[in-house]
């Protein structure tokens, strides 16, 4: 029997490919010259001279050059042997699979050689001419025949069940209500319903959608999209956003998460705040809920809601953009998450909240101050763009122009050309009407004066900045009167290309110019606010909701500027060593759900998926603890989350313990713990703290937070046992700077460094040497014990700015503050190795 | 009596070509990152677009630039030119008169600074 007849035979495709393949690998060698073969079989010989012993230097360079060249030239040709089709030659952000055989879409320059390809493989091109023909052939737009195709399935829905047809107006039966009179009525209810455009001052269909005093509705979309939209709604760019990135579901939003493109170092680069970033990273930030507040009573619920700080008269009167921590009305001591003021003027202020929290504020604020305030809800009607890099003023330069003489502009301008905002005032605001950017043909930077910006400039900024205008432009994007009014006359795409095409007919020469004059009269001009935030160190552009697609498909043409989701700003909050709403937000009963539920269960899903032999068994970690309590084995608190209750019990049991003046003892070597009269556990020993832990993660469920920021209320009348369970922990943020090797890990497990190690960990700090002056890596450390615990990382990798692991948690107040030295000891889940660390407390 | 809250960095209005030309030095920056890094741009120097590769520092830095500008001129025999410049900064203020300190506007104030650029020819 033949061997290869188990080998299904290679297609023409599959050999064309193989044979291409083959092709590029191959390294040509210089061909070996015959003659000289005859004298010497071995064939280095011929770079000697025929006597032998003299190197033939020239022949030898040329050979050995000859090669080089081909071993370069197969290299390159082999990276590109696997493609078959032009666009994959392209760079990876600018492939697109999506409609490939779409020639138009690919470049121009590639375009005949891509429907050459095409042919080759048999492909349909697709034709203008057939593609007409096709529609006519049913006569209906897509979003006609989907509604035609509706309206039908819900006909015969109502034909077929009999509950629908009891529910349908008496008069309406069978016999008296043929098919025609349907059509005819249908026809006259969407004759009707026209009769709402003029609900619109525009063909777009842009509206301002806000709802005083309660919770505006979700915008009105397109139909054929409205089932998608149940629960969870689209921002303005979802569709934009849907083709580049992972998206993901989450409050109430259908959020870009992260690039479909691997952008980790790409994010860090462009993200920071260097002059050498050159580069944007934008991101459509509207889902952060906008509402204004004004009423008599404001700044006592301002007060209320953001803490004394935020009332203070330099944000009140000069316009400083104030981030900080929104508070639950009724006890200033719980905080609910991060937000951001902006006074408008003395009786006017604009919050933006995370939508995980908006809801519960703007209600509680609603019950508080019910007659007092009144509350615009901006969700759907303020929108907003994230910018980072120190390229992002520039890049909005580009887009935006003013429709009239303005101070805030002309500082913009000049601002715009700084490379690095470090060197900006704390308050950097600019606020002007803007035109259409779709004005522009393309996005161009302005012109104008190009001198480079002096120290004198940056110091105008702040001297002269144009207070009247800025608060007329604010107040306007404040008013929902007049954000309808920005929509007035928007024109279509359709529209300003009519008008490109006649400005060009009329006049070839100006009409060349990239763009559409502006003429006040006619055309819309909208309010935007463009602020430099001072903590978050990035630029929040403000703008009404129907004016943020257009900005924002301007804005993706310039070179340079990146997409980026919710990871990146996790990441780059992480790098500049600040709290990421919400995982780094444990202390906020929205954080911990996130830590304890969301993230527990997505992981630990992923670790139950695997069969037991491929999974870490958590059970059976040795050599974690320098001792063992005998109630617990292996890896100590939940595996997949950072187990806060865990570490409340534990730091609270300790203290309590000490308190008493009890030694320590991890357990009772004779006796089992003990119950006192009550049937409540009685506290004794380590082990006791423990097994208490157990007994309140059974029956989880509690309301209370585990985590506080502020120092908890003493209340000594309750049982030890209530007092350990319910007194909430007190915290402090820190970054972990990794001394040596070492990555760390989200949830890692963070230990003080045991008074009687200090001195070996100093010495490994200091680096410990082999004999051949080498560091020893592979050390045996003393182990902390099990109650020297005092923290968990809410997130940690690697950072690429300093290079080296870093690791941004919580740990116990008490021990931070009664540590004898700098230094904590971190150790990653599921592993027995423990890293030397820095810690720094984070400022909040 | 005002009190300094902040040292700003100098003004820089740098273009996507000197990005990859153009090193700012400063006191904290080692050496010979230095120096690889100036070894990077001089090799790509033609592709930038530029002649030359401009190293620029101000106060503490000076001396780190200039000896810098030794080793390229005397050790790898490059044709180096040296510029001295007065550069800009910004001082912010406070005014310490005030009651209530973390509630008052800051004021920005100038000083100059003696600073020197460095072009090191490839």
């Amino acid at each position: 029997m033949d061997r290869s007849q188990g080998r299904k035979p290679l297609n023409k495709n599959q050999f064309f490919k193989r044979e291409k393949v083959r092709n590029a690998r191959t390294i040509r060698a210089e061909a070996v010259n015959a003659d000289k073969r005859q004298i010497s079989d071995d064939p280095s010989s011929r770079d000697l001279s025929e006597s032998g012993g003299m190197l033939q230097l020239p022949d030898f360079i040329s050979s050995r050059q000859y090669e080089m060249k081909q071993l370069q030239l197969a290299m390159h040709s082999s990276k590109t042997a696997g493609c078959t089709r032009v666009f994959q030659a392209l760079p990876r952000r600018l492939r697109r699979r999506t409609a490939s055989h779409n020639v138009k879409r690919i470049p121009k320059r590639m375009r005949s050689r891509a429907i050459r390809e095409m042919l080759k493989n048999d492909q349909q091109i697709s034709d203008k001419r057939k593609m007409e023909k096709n529609k006519k052939s049913h006569g209906l737009s897509a979003s006609q025949l989907y509604r035609a195709r509706m309206s039908l399935q819900l006909l015969r829905l109502v034909g077929k069940s009999t509950s629908m047809k009891l529910a349908l107006p008496e008069e309406i039966t069978a016999p008296n209500c043929h098919l025609r009179t349907k059509i005819r009525r249908l026809k006259k209810m969407i004759k009707d319903g026209n009769k709402r455009q003029q609900f619109y001052n525009n063909r777009m269909g842009s509206y301002d959608n806000t709802s005083v005093n309660k919770l505006a509705p979700m915008p009105r979309g397109k139909v054929k999209y409205m089932k998608r939209q149940k629960f969870f709604s689209w921002l303005p760019t979802h569709v934009w956003n849907a083709k580049r990135s992972h998206m993901m579901k989450r409050w109430g939003y259908h959020l870009a998460w992260s690039p479909t493109q691997k952008c980790f170092r790409a994010t860090h680069r462009i993200g920071g705040d260097v002059a050498t970033s050159d580069g944007t990273l934008c991101m459509d930030s509207s889902f952060y809920g906008t509402m204004v507040l004004s009423g008599p009573r404001l700044q006592e619920a301002v007060e209320a809601l953001a803490g004394s700080q935020s009332v203070k008269k330099k944000y009140r009167s000069s316009k400083l953009w104030y981030e900080g921590f929104a508070y639950n009305l009724n006890d200033p001591s719980i905080v609910l998450g991060p937000l951001e003021l902006l006074w408008v003027n003395e009786d006017t202020i604009l919050v933006r909240l995370h939508p995980a929290i908006y809801v519960t504020v703007f209600q509680s604020l609603g019950e508080k101050f019910s007659s007092e305030l009144t509350i615009q809800d901006c969700r759907y009607s303020l929108s907003s763009i994230t910018l980072r890099g120190s390229n992002s003023l520039e890049a909005l330069s580009r887009i935006l122009r003013s429709s009239d003489h303005c101070r805030s502009f002309e500082q913009f301008q000049t601002a715009s050309q700084i490379a690095d905002p470090n060197v900006l005032p704390k308050k950097t605001l600019f606020a002007f009407n803007c035109i259409d950017p779709r004005h522009l043909a393309a996005p161009k930077s302005l012109g104008g004066s190009r001198t480079v910006p002096t120290v004198d400039d940056i110091i105008n900024l702040q001297v002269q900045f144009p207070h009247e205008e800025v608060n007329q432009i604010i107040s306007h994007l404040c008013d929902p009167q007049q954000r309808n009014e920005s929509y007035k006359n928007q024109h279509t795409l359709k529209e300003l290309a009519q008008r490109r095409r006649s400005l060009l007919n009329s006049d070839p020469k100006e009409g060349h110019k990239n763009c559409i004059p502006f003429s006040a009269e006619s055309d819309p001009s909208f309010p935007v606010l463009i602020v430099r935030r001072p903590k978050s160190e990035d630029w929040l552009l403000i703008l009404p909701w129907f004016w943020l697609l257009p900005v924002w498909f301007q804005l993706n043409r310039i070179p340079r500027v990146y997409h980026m989701g919710l990871r990146q700003m996790q990441q780059l909050d992480y790098e500049n060593s600040r709290l990421y709403f919400p995982d780094d937000f444990p202390f906020t009963a929205v954080g911990h759900a996130e830590n304890s539920l969301y993230n527990r269960e997505a992981s630990s899903a992923k670790w139950n998926r695997k069969p037991p032999s491929k999974r870490l068994n958590f059970d059976k970690i040795p050599n974690l603890h320098s001792d063992q309590l005998p109630s617990c084995v292996g890896e100590i608190g939940d595996y997949f989350s950072c187990d806060w209750r865990l570490l409340q019990i534990w730091r609270n049991g300790i203290k309590y313990l000490k308190l008493q003046g009890k030694d320590l003892k991890l357990f009772h070597a004779e006796k089992t713990t003990q119950f006192d009269n009550n049937g409540t556990r009685s506290i004794d020993v380590v082990n006791d703290v423990w097994e208490l832990y157990k007994d309140i993660s059974k029956n989880e469920e509690t309301d209370l937070l585990p985590l506080t920021l502020t120092p908890p209320k003493e209340d000594t009348s309750k049982a030890p046992q209530l007092l350990i369970t319910q007194t909430p922990l007190q915290v402090v943020p820190v970054s972990c700077q990794y001394l040596e090797r070492g990555r760390p890990k989200d949830n890692a497990r963070i230990y003080m460094v045991p008074r009687d190690q200090v001195d070996h960990w100093k010495q490994v700090h200091k680096g410990i040497f082999r004999a051949d002056g080498k560091v020893e890596h592979n050390l045996q450390h003393p182990l902390p014990s099990v109650t020297d615990l005092i923290g968990f990382v809410t997130s940690g990798t690697f950072h690429l700015g300093e290079g080296r692991g870093v690791a941004n948690g919580f740990i116990d107040a008490d021990a931070a503050h009664n540590q004898p030295s700098n230094y904590v000891l971190v150790r990653n889940v599921g592993t027995n190795v423990y890293r030397l660390a820095n810690w720094s407390q984070i400022n909040l | 009596m005002a009190k300094l809250i902040k040292k700003h960095p100098t003004v820089k209005s740098i273009s996507h070509k000197q990005v990859h030309s153009t090193l700012y030095l400063k006191s904290k920056t080692p050496y010979v990152s230095a120096l690889k890094r100036i070894n990077k741009f001089l090799a790509n120097v033609n592709r930038t677009g530029s002649t030359y590769v401009i190293v620029l520092g101000m106060g503490k830095a000076v001396e780190k630039a200039l000896s810098l500008a030794c080793h390229f001129q005397d050790q790898l025999q490059k044709r180096v030119e040296i510029l001295t410049k007065s550069v800009d900064v910004m001082d912010e203020l406070s005014n310490d008169d005030d009651d209530d300190p973390p509630d008052v506007d800051t004021e920005l104030r100038k000083r100059t600074i003696s600073g020197v650029e460095i072009r090191i020819y490839p």
